[in-house]
């Protein structure tokens, strides 16, 4: 064994290149490997998995403090279905201002635990509260021009403007609430009195500004919040038993002991699931698909270069035999060999891809929106660990065997030129070919080593269709965001409001003007001059059309459960570049419908449904389906405001969509713009800026590190070829460049053994990677239950698939250029010296 | 052809494999190199070939100074000035002898006419023609050689070597080569020739010279 291990060393070191390249490549793999599983794993039922790991709760449901107490409900915790409960929590839903910039209304609970064993907060960045004052938000509100950080403080949009510390950042699995605070808050006591001393909930006050004092008479409709699990659930959330009704009936059992009509609203962990996963599911296929093309690829990478690895040293193996070695001991030595060098590589890769790994998965947390589930799961480095060295000692016996069965005189005179006489045929037709000599003999040396060729083939293959599938991904998240925003047509908003507006049904937010001082006689939000606006609008420079738009809430489809938007336009609109997939845009008393809704409802492009809205009911006739995502992506209808009015009355637009004429740079044009609209409360802003989609830019560098890490193992192993190829052939080279081949027309002939394969590769990887494409992205959208937009789905062009096509050629050359180089540098007295 | 002083060391430090030889070959001679294995013959023929450059010294052939050209320029100049024939032959396997002739003739870009009439001709001169289609594993050890010969002839170089020409063939064979080298000679071709066969030396070459651990230790008229 000693002899084995010694040879083994001696041999390591001597073979520094192959060494060299096997190492990389192990390397490469090991990283890419590690983040490939920790992708997979990551991607395998994230929100289930997180809400396992948060004690997610399977109902939530609001309760009216009016009709019962504190301790009622605590003592719903007992009853018998509930396995677990935390709550009550006082809830309202209030608009936070911060940097003087208005955030979307949130639902805001006062809770002292992140932990209670319900619904478990993830703190994701600071800490979680420590007594009043303080506030923690959900990532969420994170958007827009200034997201607030921790440190910073917001302003409470109630009288008084109460003001808060953000203290940190926290998820909930089932989106129980956007922002926490402690219970004891002021606004949120003040509304439970308000509440409890029989206020009744009379909607909006339409008094003027109130900078009073924040008397009982201003307070924020609250309700208190309980977080049930029920122990029929427990073991098996989302299999078995569990459906919408079962959590339905034990929420009815539990609060059976309460007041009629205490329960106001509730949600199960079912609809949270199915609004998570149509989310997460258009990522989800896409981080899948390229996952496992990864997996492939590396295994693929490693089986080549280390059984390359092998050969080359055939020789060597040789003379081991003829100095007495036995054919076990021979593989022993070529895979100890192997795995001197793959096991150091395989552990520094696992170490690259796990700190690799870590901002990946945080960034696919975020993408998935569930909390927590940024730990690097330890079985991807862990099988990493186990699975490389094992493939590499795989490849490596097949080989090894194969080496060590030679008789050590066939093993001495192999692995230097290819036996003659065996498949000479088409090597000699090749070379006698009219052309030029270095390109003919290159040609030869291909046939030489068909396994060989072939191998590098397969690898080239996926290394150039990992290409094109990256790239026309990267064009499709792209093209999916620019049509999700609209951008090409509606790049400029303006919002009419400094906030959000009335929260949702029951809520009474009261809009409060901008700081004190400013004068807002006409009590700001509710009367802007909306025509006065548009017409400045218009006026502007640059402006090619302007319509006022405005979001419905509170409007249902009769006979279905799916919460449903309504985006309405006070105008024209037909040029707010929404795709359309199929029908017409709509007139007066019709709708578009998003695909979404149609999907999720089960709805068909013209039929007429019914909705109901606060002032009435309407049957409307879908004309069309359109891929509106940026309505918060879910069923949405968009109409006409005619058309809206007999479901919720005459109604003002809350922002002005406005489309630029060509050539128009949006950012000077909204500086132009503000300065125009300055004395109105009309804001403009780019919609580039607010939506800048970071999940996206993420996903294109993930796609980018994934193609870049399979494209340089597809060229490393094309180099280990080569090179493989050229040792064998040093002799031959040696002779050509004495009988006067020059440097240049060396390395023609080496590049020239690897162009054609790369060509067979491009032209295979071409097709391959475009269908691979046309498979992937309809099952993402089929996962998010949303058509998508030819733009979307069709972004190859020909001179880009032509330019693809060649990317086999360009990775074969990469891989070649290095062994070509050195061929052509070697000394032809070196290279005869043979013998 | 003119080394002066030409030394060759292979390793920084070690003893010299060719130790400040001079040697002047003139137009027409055919000069036999002889020594003991190991003494830098191959060394010395392959400074004179441009296959190797010297560690210092001065390698000067056919008005050509060796040791200032790139790689480039030497390949080119292998190309027309030198004709190399080796011990083992070196054809290539995948090329008919034909094709293996006329390698150096295509790799110059010599017009493709011209290029196979002057491989026809030495073909025929070396009596190979019924050969020309063959591939080398077909051929015997001594038609291989001729065939080398040709190929190192083709671009009609002012000088030929040949490093042990005889070395891998029998008998019978070898003389023919002999012959095929004093032949060539006798029409002015300019022939250094290693061998370690002082048979050979004597049958062929105008003159000898003896080189003994990288030294000339004599130089013999012939
Ligand atoms: N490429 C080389 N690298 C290292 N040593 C070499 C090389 N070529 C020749 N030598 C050494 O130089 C000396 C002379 O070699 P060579 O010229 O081949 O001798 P000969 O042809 O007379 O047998 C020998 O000791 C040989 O080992
Ligand atoms: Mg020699």
């Amino acid at each position: 064994m000693r002899a084995v291990l010694a040879l083994a060393v001696g041999a390591a070191l001597r073979r520094r290149l192959q060494g060299v390249v096997t190492a990389t490549v192990v390397l490469l793999t090991s990283a890419t490997t590690v983040l490939a599983l920790a992708l997979l794993l990551a991607s395998a039922g994230p929100f289930e998995r997180a809400f396992e790991r948060q004690n997610g709760a399977h109902a939530t449901a609001a309760l009216d403090p009016a009709r019962a107490t504190s301790g009622d409900l605590t003592a719903t915790g007992s009853a018998s279905p509930v396995s677990a409960a935390a709550g009550p929590y006082p809830t309202a839903e209030i608009t936070l201002e911060a940097g003087g910039t208005p955030l979307p209304p949130v639902m805001a609970a006062g809770r002292g635990q992140a932990n209670p064993g319900v619904d478990d907060l993830a703190v994701v960045d600071g800490t979680w509260l420590t007594g009043p004052g303080q506030i923690v938000l959900s990532p969420g509100l994170l958007s827009g021009p200034t997201p607030p950080v921790v440190g910073d403080t917001v302003t409470v949009d109630l009288p008084g403007n109460p003001t808060l510390t953000v203290v940190g950042f926290a998820n909930s699995i089932t989106r129980s609430a956007g922002a926490w605070v402690w219970p004891t808050e002021e606004f949120l006591a003040d509304g439970i009195d308000a509440a409890t001393g029989g206020t009744t909930d009379g909607g909006t006050t339409e008094n003027g500004p109130d900078d009073g004092t924040g008397s009982g008479s201003e307070t924020v409709a609250v309700s208190y919040q309980m977080l049930y699990r029920f122990a029929a659930f427990d073991g098996e959330p989302f299999g078995g038993d569990a459906d919408e009704a079962g959590v339905e009936a034990a929420l009815a059992d539990t609060v059976a002991s309460l007041p009629d009509d205490a329960l106001s609203g509730s949600s199960t962990h079912l609809a949270a699931q199915r609004s998570a996963n149509a989310a997460i599911g258009t990522l989800v296929p896409f981080v899948v698909a390229f996952a496992a093309l990864g997996l492939a690829m590396s295994v693929l990478v490693v089986a080549n270069v280390v059984a390359g690895a092998v050969v080359a040293g055939r020789r060597a193996t040789g003379i081991q035999r003829a100095l007495g070695f036995s054919p076990a001991q021979v593989v022993a030595a070529v895979v100890v060999r192997m795995l001197l060098v793959a096991v150091p590589a395989c552990l520094a890769g696992v170490g690259l891809g796990v700190a690799a790994a870590v901002p990946l998965l945080t960034a696919t947390a975020s993408a998935y929106a569930v909390p927590g589930s940024a730990d690097l799961p330890v079985l991807a480095p862990a099988a990493t660990l186990v699975a490389v060295p094992l493939a590499v000692a795989a490849a490596a016996l097949v080989p090894a065997i194969r080496a060590g069965r030679l008789s050590p005189v066939r093993a001495l005179t192999v692995g230097r030129a290819p036996a003659p006489g065996r498949r000479s045929r088409p090597r000699r037709a090749v070379a006698s070919l009219p052309l030029p000599r270095p390109v003919a003999l290159g040609l030869t040396s291909m046939f030489a080593r068909p396994t060989r060729s072939a191998t590098t083939l397969v690898a080239l293959v996926f290394g150039a269709t990992t290409a094109v599938l990256a790239i026309g991904l990267a064009s499709s998240l792209s093209a999916f965001v620019a049509a999700s925003d609209r951008i090409a047509s509606s790049p400029v908003s303006v919002t009419l409001e400094s906030f959000g507006g009335p929260a949702g049904p029951g809520g009474s937010g009261e809009p409060e003007g901008p700081p004190p001082g400013a004068e807002t006689g006409a009590g700001s939000g509710t009367e802007v001059d909306v025509d006065g606006i548009i017409a400045t609008i218009l006026d502007e420079p640059g402006t090619a059309a302007a319509v006022g738009t405005s979001d419905v809430p509170g409007v249902t489809l009769v006979g279905s459960g799916e919460p449903l938007g309504i985006r309405v336009y006070h105008g024209d609109a037909t040029w707010t570049g929404y795709p359309i997939l199929s029908g017409r845009w709509y007139d007066d008393g019709e709708a578009v419908a998003s695909s979404r809704m149609l999907r999720l409802t089960g709805t068909d492009v013209g039929d007429t449904v019914t909705l109901t809205g606060p002032s009435g009911t309407a049957r409307v006739r879908i004309v069309g389906e359109a891929f509106a995502n940026d309505t918060g992506g879910g069923a949405t209808l968009l109409m006409s405001a005619a058309g809206v009015a007999p479901l919720a009355g005459d109604l003002e637009p809350r922002s002005v969509e406005v489309g630029l004429d060509p050539g128009t740079e949006p950012r000077a044009y909204v500086e132009g713009l503000a300065t125009a609209l300055s004395d109105t409360s009309a804001r403009p802003a780019a919609t580039a800026d607010e939506q800048e989609n970071s999940t996206v830019a993420i996903m294109t560098g993930l796609i980018a590190l994934l193609a870049t890490a399979l494209c340089v193992g597809a060229a490393l192993g094309v180099l280990n070829t080569v090179v493989l190829t050229t040792r064998e052939q040093v002799q031959e080279i040696g002779v050509l460049k004495a009988i006067g081949m020059t440097p240049r027309q060396v390395r023609t002939m080496v590049v020239v053994s690897t162009v054609l394969v790369g060509l067979a590769a491009g032209l295979v990887a071409v097709p391959a990677g475009t269908a691979l494409h046309s498979v992937v992205l309809p099952a993402m959208g089929a996962a998010a239950q949303s058509g998508l937009p030819a733009s979307v789905l069709d972004v190859f062009r020909p001179a880009e698939l032509a330019a693809l096509g060649a990317s086999g050629v360009v990775l074969a050359v990469l891989g070649a250029l290095l062994p070509a180089g050195w061929a052509a540098r070697t000394r032809p007295a070196t290279a005869l010296r043979t013998e | 052809m003119r080394l002066r002083a030409a030394t060759k060391r292979y390793e920084a430090g070690g003893a010299p494999a060719l130790d400040a030889v001079d040697l002047t070959v003139n137009a027409g001679e055919a000069v036999a190199i002889m020594g003991p294995s190991g003494s830098g013959k191959s060394t010395l023929l392959n400074l004179v070939a441009g296959l190797d450059r010297p560690t210092s010294g001065h390698v000067e052939v056919a008005g050509t100074v060796l040791n200032r050209l790139s790689e480039s320029a030497l390949s080119r100049f292998r190309r027309q000035h030198v004709g190399i024939v080796f011990q083992f032959f070196h054809l290539l396997d995948d090329l008919s002898a034909r094709d293996n002739v006329l390698l150096p003739a295509r790799l110059g870009g010599t017009p493709p006419r011209a290029a196979r009439a002057r491989a026809d001709e030495l073909l025929e001169t070396l009596g190979l023609t019924t050969r020309a289609h063959a591939f080398p594993q077909q051929l015997s050890g001594g038609e291989r050689q001729r065939v080398a010969v040709a190929r190192a002839l083709i671009n009609r170089p002012a000088l030929l070597l040949a490093d042990e020409p005889t070395g891998a063939v029998d008998t019978k064979a070898g003389a023919q080569i002999i012959d095929l080298l004093r032949d060539l000679n006798s029409t002015g071709q300019t022939v250094v020739l290693v061998t370690h066969d002082p048979e050979v030396a004597q049958h062929c070459a105008t003159r000898t010279v003896e080189v003994r651990d990288g030294r000339i230790s004599q130089a013999v008229p012939a």
